[in-house]
């Protein structure tokens, strides 16, 4: 006899999946007057128009695979990362993929599932949904989430940067969102990404994220950024989200166009490492791993 | 002396498999991407690396594609 705990996320599971199902058709209605990120474009994508992502009607993805580089408790994943993005981060380590949404190959939702139940089977413990940015294909990453095995573990990684349009197409349907809190104002966003309104949608996003599931959110420490950057989102989150587990990444690399800036131009140094401890210890933040 | 990029580019008849390694001239070695197949190349040349071990895990290699392999094997 099953026990009450496990019936519950069977019926979750089923619910799920049906729920994605219903949602694919919402999702898909939505790309004709896209406004699935805070630069609402309000094109039609299903006519063929692009806007600030330059992503069409069709999904395409640059990588799928199982990966361990994760949070250890989402570890080992199979990763699915759709081509294209609503930021424009200069250091983005997939930049050729992220910013180019006809950048990989077409995405085909049984195909991965396929894939993803296999690497399920052989011992992967989550499904990670990325990109580029996947909320700008919710159509089908949805769809994929409709095909996966409804015992899967689900990850939605994102930038965080949406509307609350997309919010609602996705509510319920993700086990985990890993969310990335990048920058601690708006003005090293826009220098750096291209973004002009970025902390008003991303502290939206995390606080409903924060609320309805389990958060993980990422910092990828920046050299030079420490107090203007990392100081803030620390602080933010201490009031905002103090039982949220923070995960701060100081592997930052100079990629993409990240030599375009002066501090970008290496990576973080021991001393910024340093200060971002301490300012974590200061909020008393409590760090993933 | 800049750093090197060691890229595998996306297979995409694969539907893609991608991972970077980046070594620093101060011998840091910064990981993107990290399959089970790299952490156990990374393992080896830091054996006492507890985190790196923890990742370069057992995996079924049908379900990796053929660049990747059985950690330990």
């Amino acid at each position: 006899m099953m026990c009450d705990t496990v019936k519950d996320s069977v019926a979750r599971c089923h619910d799920r999946r049906a729920v994605a199902r219903e949602r694919v058709i919402l999702a898909q209605a939505a790309l004709s007057d896209c406004r699935l990120c805070p630069q609402n474009c309000g094109i039609d994508r299903l006519a063929g128009e692009t806007g600030w992502c330059r992503a069409g009607a069709t999904a395409r993805v640059f990588c799928a695979q199982v990966e361990v580089g994760e949070e250890p408790e989402l570890i080992p994943t199979f990763a699915i990362a759709f081509s294209g993005c609503d930021m424009r981060c200069a250091f983005c380590i997939t930049g050729q993929d992220s910013w180019n949404p006809q950048r990989g190959g077409v995405f085909d939702a049984r195909s991965i599932a396929g894939k993803a139940a296999a690497a399920l089977e052989a011992g992967a413990r989550t499904v990670t949904i990325r990109g580029g940015e996947p909320t700008i294909h919710l159509p089908e990453a949805i769809r994929l989430v409709a095909a996966l095995p409804s015992r899967a573990r689900l990850v939605w990684k994102t930038n965080a940067y949406m509307t609350s349009q997309a919010r609602a197409l996705l509510d319920g349907l993700f086990d985990v969102w890993v969310a990335d809190y990048k920058f601690g104002n708006d003005s090293c966003a826009k220098r750096l990404a291209a973004i002009v309104d970025y902390q008003r949608p991303v502290q939206e996003t995390l606080l409903w994220a924060g609320a309805r599931t389990e958060l993980i959110v990422r910092h990828l420490l920046m050299p030079g950024h420490v107090d203007c950057c990392w100081e803030p989102v620390a602080c933010w989150m201490a009031r905002n989200l103090p039982a949220a587990k923070i995960s701060l990444r100081c592997g930052f690399w100079p990629a993409w166009k990240a030599r375009q800036h002066p501090e970008l131009r290496g990576p973080v140094g021991a001393a910024d490492i340093q200060r971002a401890l301490e300012i974590a210890q200061c909020y008393k933040v409590q760090f993933i791993e | 002396m800049k750093p090197t990029i060691h890229r595998r580019e996306p297979n995409t008849a694969l539907m893609g498999t991608s991972e970077e390694i980046l070594i620093l001239t101060d011998g840091r070695i910064l990981a993107h991407n990290l399959t089970p197949a790299m952490a156990a190349v990374l393992l080896e040349l830091n054996p006492n690396d507890e985190r790196m071990r923890q990742r370069a895990m057992v995996m079924d290699e049908e379900s990796n594609g053929p660049h990747e392999f059985r950690a330990g094997s």
